[in-house]
């Protein structure tokens, strides 16, 4: 017999082949070295390979599919009782509360409506300040206006026309001055942006 | 009762809306399942996610299972199709699926070579295995499939073939191509 495939060995080393192929092949193996070094090599892989480390499943694994496939369904009547539950140990515990601070409800109530009478009452002290701070900068600001009217009124009554209409021209120079001045800046900040 | 019968037991009583006896077969079937697709996959999380997955699919299709199959091959080839349709959506190779693919070979060679490195020598049994493990994560995705089929799950030519719905020579070609190729990257060639 012609040397093992090696195909041939992984297949009888995993008992795949006929009891006639296999003495073939131990029959050859006793006389072959190289072949018998070649079946030893693929057998130490295939012991290896079939005692690899398992993963463990976590404990409460089938738990989780079961919650999966299974989701508890919350029925009205559950839900009813649980809300009752809720309630009544609310009320339980504001019975508990006036028990345990000897205050009774109107008590109480009527302390909780003292506290947000004078909340209200400060509340209103504050927002009729700000009403007077607020009156008080707008009178101001009219006079200014009104003493700026007067000045330029005055002014026309020492100049003559001829060196008014000078002043305005200047006025109107100035301003374009500035505006194209202006304009040019912002242009030039957006080719700067656009670099 | 032989491992067949008590699988029908089960789906039968789980038919009949028995919630317990679908338990007994997660239970059954976790260890083997879970350690197929971690070793499949390569990652525990999603291991377990996949794992959990599809046992759910094999509850909603349990009406569609015919008894003359072995349950273990129907959970399997779910198994098999859930992690398909997953490299599929990676695009990640699996030519098990492409038949134009099927005929390669990687250059295998079925003479024993005359300066073959002894891997034996080269590894202690625990190194051998670590090095197994790695390995693992650098052969085709599909020719690892069915490697943990054949030396992790301890499934049968046949049953392989039944599962991958391919002819039994072919997925003795694949194995033995694994194998191999196990061998190349142990003895340094990869």
């Amino acid at each position: 017999m012609s040397c093992l495939r090696i195909d041939q060995i992984y297949l009888f080393l995993e008992g795949e082949l006929s009891s006639t192929e296999v003495s073939t092949i131990k029959e050859h193996l006793s006389s072959c070295p190289k072949c018998k070094k070649a079946v030893e090599e693929r057998r130490m892989l295939l012991r290896a390979s079939e005692s690899l480390p398992v993963l463990e499943t976590p404990s409460d694994f089938t738990r989780q599919v079961m919650r999966k496939i299974f989701p508890k369904k919350i029925s009205l009547g559950s839900l009813l009782i649980t809300e009752a539950a809720g309630f009544s140990a609310e009320a339980l515990m504001i019975f508990a509360f006036f028990l345990l601070t000897r205050k009774s409800l109107l008590r109480i109530v009527i302390d909780f409506n003292h506290v947000v009478r004078s909340f209200v009452l400060n509340l209103s002290v504050v927002s009729a300040k700000l009403v007077k701070l607020v009156s008080i900068f707008a009178e101001i600001i009219l006079l200014l206006f009104k003493y700026i009217s007067k000045g330029f009124f005055f002014l026309t009554t020492i100049l003559s026309t001829d060196v008014q209409i000078i002043l305005i021209f200047i006025t109107l120079i100035l301003s374009f001055l500035l505006l194209y001045g202006v304009r040019k800046k912002i242009l030039t900040g957006e080719k700067a942006w656009k670099i | 009762m032989s491992s067949v019968n008590e699988d029908k037991d089960f789906i039968s009583k789980t038919l009949k809306g028995e919630k317990k006896a679908f338990e007994m077969i997660i239970q059954k079937y976790q260890q083997p399942l879970l350690n197929y697709v971690w070793r499949t996959m390569g990652e525990r999380e999603i291991a377990l996610e996949f794992t959990q997955e599809v046992f759910m699919k094999a509850y909603y299709s349990l009406d569609s299972y015919r008894p003359q199959y072995k349950f273990r091959t129907w959970l399997f080839k779910i198994a098999s199709n859930t992690i398909i349709d997953y490299w599929r959506k990676k695009k990640i190779d699996t030519f098990s699926i492409d038949p134009d693919r099927s005929k390669e070979n990687y250059n295998m060679s079925f003479q024993i070579s005359d300066d073959e490195v002894s891997v034996a020598e080269k590894f202690e049994l625990s190194e051998l295995r670590k090095s197994i493990e790695t390995a693992l994560g650098k052969i085709p995705a599909a020719l690892r499939e069915l490697f943990v089929y054949r030396h992790i799950n301890g499934f049968s030519y046949d049953e392989i073939a039944e599962i991958k719905s391919l002819p039994v020579g072919t997925v003795k070609n694949r194995i033995f191509q694994a194998k191999e190729l196990i061998r190349r990257h142990l003895e340094g060639k990869n």
